[in-house]
């Protein structure tokens, strides 16, 4: 599957430039989209899945225009949005059944034993003829995941999944996500936790104001914050000059002074409190990236 | 598979409604109601029964006719949820991403309600049907199980889903919708209603479908357009819908054919609604065209049509007619007119067998010419084809009213005035499918003719027509009636029929060959059942005192769709033809002709008098004669108009027999509008008709000469034909007219008269020189110019009444009763009054249930007296009982009402040299003394104030309820008027008019003043007429409290409470006191303990 967008952007009604020009390339594999609140991620997501349309722009399913080929590729699609609730009045099971028929499985024993599996694989098979009003907040994000999954789409695209569970579930939910990733699918995963990628995509993107600001792996995107961030010790009356001057992301407090990791932009500096290099992950590669665009604009 | 995915969203659209519990309940209640009406209408056990049970399919109708209003609320607040439920809770967008068209998932959706509907549906003709089969007496018409949900519930709910789907996708608020949806939905059913033939009712309220077994469903194809409009309209919108729903569509030029496609619709939908609509006004265009065109011919008869032979080939639903005339030319004419529905074509005429040219303009048919030859008589031969145009029949009908609906408490069934259909024919007079002779009273005086009818039909059916039937060897029927006919008739279609033979009179019931059944209400008396109708028929002809005429007479079942209107010329309706009546299909829903529940009330009735309990023979017997009577003879009284616009009489119904005696046997030649046979018709009728009584009867003369003072009678025709009232005012100068000519006779009896005068022309019309020449000169007055007095007099007489009294006394060693009342006229000609004295033992309600037989005679001396213009008389009566009131008619007078009661307030026993008759009065009647100044409701020195603030909802409602348009309103016992409403009753003072004004007790805001204009200062006693109306109460006790008055003196002002009398009214002392010259004034307030205040008149009467 390849999924090649070009040039994208959207203007809302109200004049909002919600994306601007942006281009990408999305391979099978888990695809990260990681930016923060307002940033443009969902009205990505949102022209992927066809529930909107871009101002200017073209995404390509394979080659196909998506505009042009709406009916393929909702054919392809599996779509967990951010908020996300159910009919009451349908139960656990009839919801995925629902799901699974306009997913154009036809046959009924098909679509049972394809049911009853995704229960089983959410977890919630116990619970399948409970009403989805009657479930807890952990088990409606997995119903809501069942019924993306279900079917067997290509594209699923999954909006911020994680937000508001344990990391219990959170960690079974990333499983789920990565098991499909052996089937030629493309799972879209849109989060502002910086975790829910640097465990399980294999490609991301980083969005910010409707700009792509960095597209490629993970490792690329943490090799951009190398040789930025440090650990040093610093007196308690040294703290707050050493917050004012440098993006602090830990302090651990010691006995007579804190040990702080700090990020720096442009120039060090911090020769007078010994720095020593630290090793960066995606944490710190995206405070870094977020940082050094404000520098970017400052400057 | 777009199919599957439609499905798949129906099947758990349905799953989701079907859980709501708004739909549940309201699904719920919906059931109940259904399942107890069928089981209080279907069933014996709460021993109700639902005339309308009886109408060929009405089970499925009624079900689904209640459940139509209830479905249609649920289905509007489920389509205005589901859109509202999606966003609200935004699942739609899984959905939305699914590959499926627009189209598919509103359709879905759809489909899902459309499906819940259906299951409701079904349960309820499930109900009905379970109803259907156990009811003994409730016809099982499959094809109604089918075609009603089809023409009532699925337009309705298709119309619904999608008004609301697009209002909701359009308004984008659950609340807006649900209230738009409501108002259109209660506009339909209150404000539009049945207006342009229901064109409005999406919910076939007002929809005629009902069903016959004798021609199914009637205006069939004007039902189809409807019912499929609004079902286009509800898939145009639903097609917007798709249009509008925020999903970028997956389909190429989605939006140009779905948009095309709601075009389409909504084009083809207003194209058969506007030729729905066309119809209907075309009934005015038509009939407006009709009577203009008539108003070109002739406007006397040219000649008479001698004899018709028609010979009828019936093909499906057009007849082949040849009609043979031999017409006798009254004048030199070189031209004829005819008059013929316009729906049929003529296709030639010829004329002593020669062909002519002709013209044929709507229903006028005009030869401009044709050879002359010496011979007074011609032969014309017409022959014609095609079936009536109804909406030619009944021309000067308003539109309105024709279009309105026929109602069958509650259903709807078509009004139909004549029938062609492959297994039914039906013609009467009225659809003019024969030629008649035109001339511009055509329709009001119809010639006598001696009739022969061909009939000839492909289709296995019985005819029906007037005279001797004999069948040909061609299988064709033919009837010849014994004497000239005014009118003639074919009924002909799947009939069964009993006959008895009566005083050599073939008397038939006529029924459709389903209906048998209703013989066995009778099979017991089938030996007995002709002394029975014998029985019924000489106690008519003695009552009436005029003799049935025919060799036959057949009561006919017709289909419950044919529809008959009242004429303002005659009481006659279509529904009688010669030696024919016609019954609606198994009674149509008519209580009187529910002959189950007859039975049932007799029996209550029947225990409730304690009467000896009857053998099942003689229970036959006593409801065969009730059935007949009620609706041939004597016809139960309504209290309510039924249909708009429809005279109401007392006594009358449109099956009545009355006709068969005279209308179709005598008629009275008049060169215009025929007053003089209508009012004899009327008087004759006047003799069966009996005493009714009850209310509105009264009002509605009253209303009737307020409206026509000032006119005289040839204004009233030439410009009030159309007024509800104009026959009522007919009928009340002919009452005038033949009570005059009663008391000329002297020693003869008018009726005995007029009886000899009809039964020497039978069959013939009596031109109206001879007719009023022969009364002339049996009572040795010329009535001519009476006549011409009466129809010319704008005048009217007014009468003053003295007070009555009575004595008892001593006639030929009998103790009796003189009863005395001094009259005098101050009007300005002489009029005649009748007065009644009703003693203790007549006069009141009868029990029982009424109609036939439930008439009693209102007074036991009844004598009319002339009284000239200035005269001043005293009347005498004696009576054998004693007294109670006396009744007095006072016909066309300045006395309203015109039927009024003077009480009698004691006997005496004093000597008294009495009298009868009328004889001169010596002492002057008057009002009031010259030493009185009294001021009167009706006069100028009395004013009304009311309150005009409005202080509740409730209120102003009742306040909108009372504002009547009538000059004089009546007395509203369960919502009494708001504001000083004045009234008539002859318990009121008043000169002429006995009135006064009442309202609803306040708290003493809104008054009355009476200002009076002393010409001389002085000590003065004041007086109040004071009244009470009784308000009927559920306590027995009379009603308490006083009215409270003010006198406003020279001394000041005094505050008087008056306890109004039981009854009545009378002059309550107020006191003395000094007024100076000039205005004195006394007010009453609305103020009061009683349910009404009542104001009449005060008065100031001079110390002597």
């Amino acid at each position: 599957m390849e999924l090649q967008i070009k040039n994208l952007s959207k203007i809302y009604p109200g004049g909002k430039k919600a994306l601007n020009e942006v281009s990408m390339t999305i391979h099978d594999g888990m695809f990260g989209l990681l930016g923060p609140n307002g940033a443009g991620k969902s009205t990505l997501m949102k022209i992927l899945v066809t529930l909107l349309k871009p101002s200017s722009g073209d995404i390509f399913v394979n080659g196909q225009q998506l505009s042009d080929h709406r009916k393929e590729v909702r054919s392809l699609i599996g779509y967990l949005p951010q908020d996300f609730r159910f009919f009451p009045k349908l139960k656990t099971w009839e919801f995925l059944d629902y799901a699974a028929s306009l997913a154009g499985v036809s046959s009924k024993k098909e679509r049972s034993l394809m049911v009853d599996k995704m229960l089983e694989e959410v977890a919630l098979y116990d619970f399948r003829n409970r009403f989805a009003n009657k479930l807890s907040g952990g088990m409606k994000r997995r119903l809501g995941i069942a019924q993306a999954l279900i079917g067997n789409p290509k594209i699923i695209v999954v909006d911020e999944p994680t937000t508001g569970l344990d990391p219990e579930e959170r960690i079974r939910f990333r499983n789920i996500l990565s098991r499909l990733t052996k089937n030629e699918v493309i799972v879209v995963l849109s989060t502002h936790i910086v975790g829910d990628i640097s465990s399980s995509c294999n490609q991301m993107a980083l969005i910010n104001s409707g700009e792509l600001q960095f597209l490629g792996t993970p490792s690329d995107f943490v090799g951009k914050a190398d040789g930025h961030v440090w650990s040093i010790d610093v007196a308690f009356d040294e703290l707050q000059n050493v917050k004012e001057q440098y993006h602090v992301i830990t302090s651990i407090p010691n006995v007579d002074s804190y040990t702080l990791e700090v990020l720096t932009i442009g120039e060090n500096g911090l020769a007078k409190y010994n720095p020593k290099p630290v090793a960066p992950n995606l944490e710190h590669a995206y405070v870094y990236f977020m940082e050094s665009q404000n520098f970017v604009i400052q400057e | 598979m777009p199919n599957n995915t439609i499905f798949t969203i129906a099947r758990f659209e349905a799953k989701t409604l079907m859980r709501s519990w708004f739909f549940r309940i309201f699904s719920l209640l919906s059931i109940l109601f259904i399942f107890f009406f069928n089981l209080s209408g279907y069933t014996n056990i709460w021993g109700g029964g639902w005339p309308g049970r009886l109408i060929p399919g009405s089970v499925p109708y009624m079900n689904l006719f209640v459940l139509n209003i209830a479905q249609s609320i649920i289905a509007i607040f489920l389509s205005s949820d589901f859109l509202g439920r999606d966003k609200k809770l935004d699942t739609t967008e899984v959905f939305y991403v699914r590959s499926m068209s627009n189209f598919s998932y509103v359709l879905g959706k759809m489909l899902g309600i459309l499906k819940v509907f259906f299951y409701l549906n079904l349960l309820v003709l499930l109900i009905g049907l379970v109803f259907n089969i156990i009811g003994d007496d409730i016809r099982l018409i499959p094809i109604t199980y089918l075609l009603y949900p089809v023409f009532i519930s699925l337009p309705s709910i298709i119309f619904v889903l999608g008004l609301s789907f697009f209002l909701m996708v359009v308004v984008r608020n659950q609340a807006i919708t649900f209230v738009l949806m409501l108002g259109l939905l209660g506009g339909s059913l209150f404000y539009f209603g049945s207006n342009m033939g229901g064109l409005f009712d999406f919910i076939a309220f007002y929809t005629p479908l009902a069903y016959s077994e004798f021609v199914g469903f009637v205006s069939f194809q004007d039902v189809v357009f409807l019912r499929i409009s609004y079902l286009f309209i509800g898939v145009a919108f639903i097609s917007l819908t798709v249009y509008k729903l925020p999903r970028l569509h997956q389909e190429k030029f989605f939006k140009p054919k779905i948009l095309s496609l709601a075009l389409v619709l909504f084009v083809v939908s207003g194209f058969l609604l506007s030729k729905y609509a066309l119809n209907f006004m075309l009934y005015t265009n038509m009939g407006q065209s009709i009577l203009d065109e008539e108003k070109t011919l002739p406007e006397l008869p040219t000649y008479k049509i001698e004899s018709n032979k028609l010979s009828v080939i019936h093909q499906g639903q057009t007849i082949d007619v040849s009609s043979d005339m031999m017409i006798k030319l009254n004048i030199e004419v070189s031209s004829l007119d005819f008059l013929l529905n316009p729906g049929f074509k003529v296709e030639k005429i010829e004329i002593d067998e020669k062909p002519v040219d002709f013209k044929q303009q709507l229903n006028h048919i005009y030869v401009p010419s044709f050879e002359r030859t010496s011979k007074k008589s011609i032969r014309v031969l017409m022959k014609y084809s095609g079936a009536p145009d109804y909406r030619a029949v009944y021309a000067e009908i308003d539109a309105e009213l024709k279009a309105s609906i026929s109602r069958m408490d509650p259903l709807v069934g078509g009004k139909r005035v004549s029938f062609i259909e492959p297994e039914y024919v039906l013609l009467t007079r009225e659809s003019q499918w024969y030629p008649i002779a035109g001339w511009q009273q055509a329709r009001t005086q119809q010639q006598f003719t001696r009739f022969q009818l061909n009939f000839d039909t492909e289709a296995d059916l019985s005819v029906y027509s007037q005279g001797v039937k004999e069948v040909l060897k061609d299988e064709s029927v033919s009837f010849k009636p014994v004497m000239p006919l005014n009118a003639v008739s074919i009924v002909a279609g799947r009939y069964s029929s009993k006959t008895v033979i009566v005083d050599s009179t073939e008397i038939s019931f006529v029924y459709h060959e389903n209906n048998g059944e209703v013989l066995n209400n009778f099979d017991l008396v089938s030996d007995t059942i002709g002394a029975v109708i014998k029985d019924i028929k000489d106690g008519f002809e003695r009552d009436l005192g005029l003799k049935y005429k025919f060799k036959h007479f057949s009561l006919i079942e017709v289909p419950l769709h044919f529809y008959t209107y009242s004429r303002s010329w005659t009481l006659t309706t279509d529904d009688n033809m010669p030696e024919m009546v016609f019954v609606p299909e198994r009674g149509a829903g008519n209580w009187d002709l529910d002959l189950k529940m007859q039975k049932r009330r007799m029996q209550e009735w029947s225990i409730r008098r304690g009467d000896e309990e009857q053998t099942p023979k003689e229970a036959q017997i006593q409801l065969f004669k009730n059935t007949i009577g009620n609706l041939l003879i004597t016809p139960r009284g309504r209290g309510f108009r039924q249909n708009p616009g429809v005279r109401q009489i007392s006594g009358w119904s449109k099956q009545m027999l009355f006709p068969q005696y005279f209308s179709f046997t005598n008629g009275i030649v008049e060169d215009n509008f025929p007053i003089i046979q209508f009012v004899t018709e009327n008087y004759l009728f006047s003799i069966v008709q009996g005493d009714q009584g009850g209310f509105g009867r009264e009002a509605l003369k009253d209303q009737v000469i307020t409206k026509m003072r000032g006119f005289n009678l040839q204004a009233v025709i030439d410009s009030m034909q159309g007024d509800d009232n104009f026959a009522d005012f007919l009928s009340m100068k002919g009452n005038q007219f033949f009570n005059t000519i009663k008391m000329n006779l002297k020693d003869k009896e008018l009726n005995t008269v007029l009886f000899d005068l009809f039964n020497d022309n039978d069959f013939r019309s009596l031109p109206l020189d001879s007719f009023v020449g022969r009364l002339s000169e049996i009572a040795g007055v010329y009535f001519k110019q009476e006549i011409t007095a009466w129809s010319e007099n704008t005048q009217m007489p007014a009468f003053v009444f003295g007070k009555a009294k009575v004595h008892q006394v001593k006639d030929e060693n009998k103790e009796r009763y003189f009863v005395s009342l001094p009259i005098a006229n101050k009007g300005e000609c002489s009029g005649i009054v009748t007065i009644g004295v009703r003693d203790q033992n007549r006069g009141g309600r009868g029990g029982g249930p009424g109609g036939f037989r439930g008439g009693q005679p209102s007074a036991s001396v009844e004598e009319t007296y002339l009284i000239e213009m200035n005269g001043n008389v005293e009347i005498g009566l004696l009576t054998d009982n004693e007294p109670r009131e006396l009744i007095v008619e006072t016909y066309v007078a300045e006395n309203i009402p015109t039927n009024q009661r003077i009480s009698i307030d004691d006997i005496s026993k004093e000597p008294v040299l009495f009298f009868e008759g009328k004889r001169d009065y010596n002492k002057e009647i008057n009002f009031y003394e010259p030493f009185e100044i009294v001021v009167d409701n009706e006069d100028s020195g009395f004013s009304v104030n009311n309150t005009t603030e409005t202080k509740t909802l409730k209120s102003w409602w009742i306040g909108q309820n009372n504002d009547e348009g009538d000059k004089y309103g009546e007395v509203n016992f369960w919502n009494p008027s708001l504001k000083w409403r004045s009234i008539l009753g002859s318990d009121f003072y008043g000169r002429f008019i006995k009135s006064a004004y009442y309202k609803q007790k306040g708290n003493g805001d809104a008054s009355v003043k009476w200002v009076g204009n002393i010409t001389e200062s002085g000590n003065y006693t004041v007086y109040a007429f004071v009244n009470s109306i009784r308000i009927p109460r559920r306590q027995r006790e009379d009603e308490k409290g006083e009215y409270n008055y003010t006198v406003i003196h020279d001394d000041g002002k005094d505050d008087i409470k008056v306890e109004p009398p039981r009854r009545g009214g009378e002059w309550v002392y107020l006191g003395d006191f000094y007024f100076s010259q000039g205005e004195a004034t006394v007010s009453m307030s609305d103020k009061t303990e009683r349910r009404v205040v009542v104001a009449d008149a005060v008065k100031w009467v001079k110390a002597k």
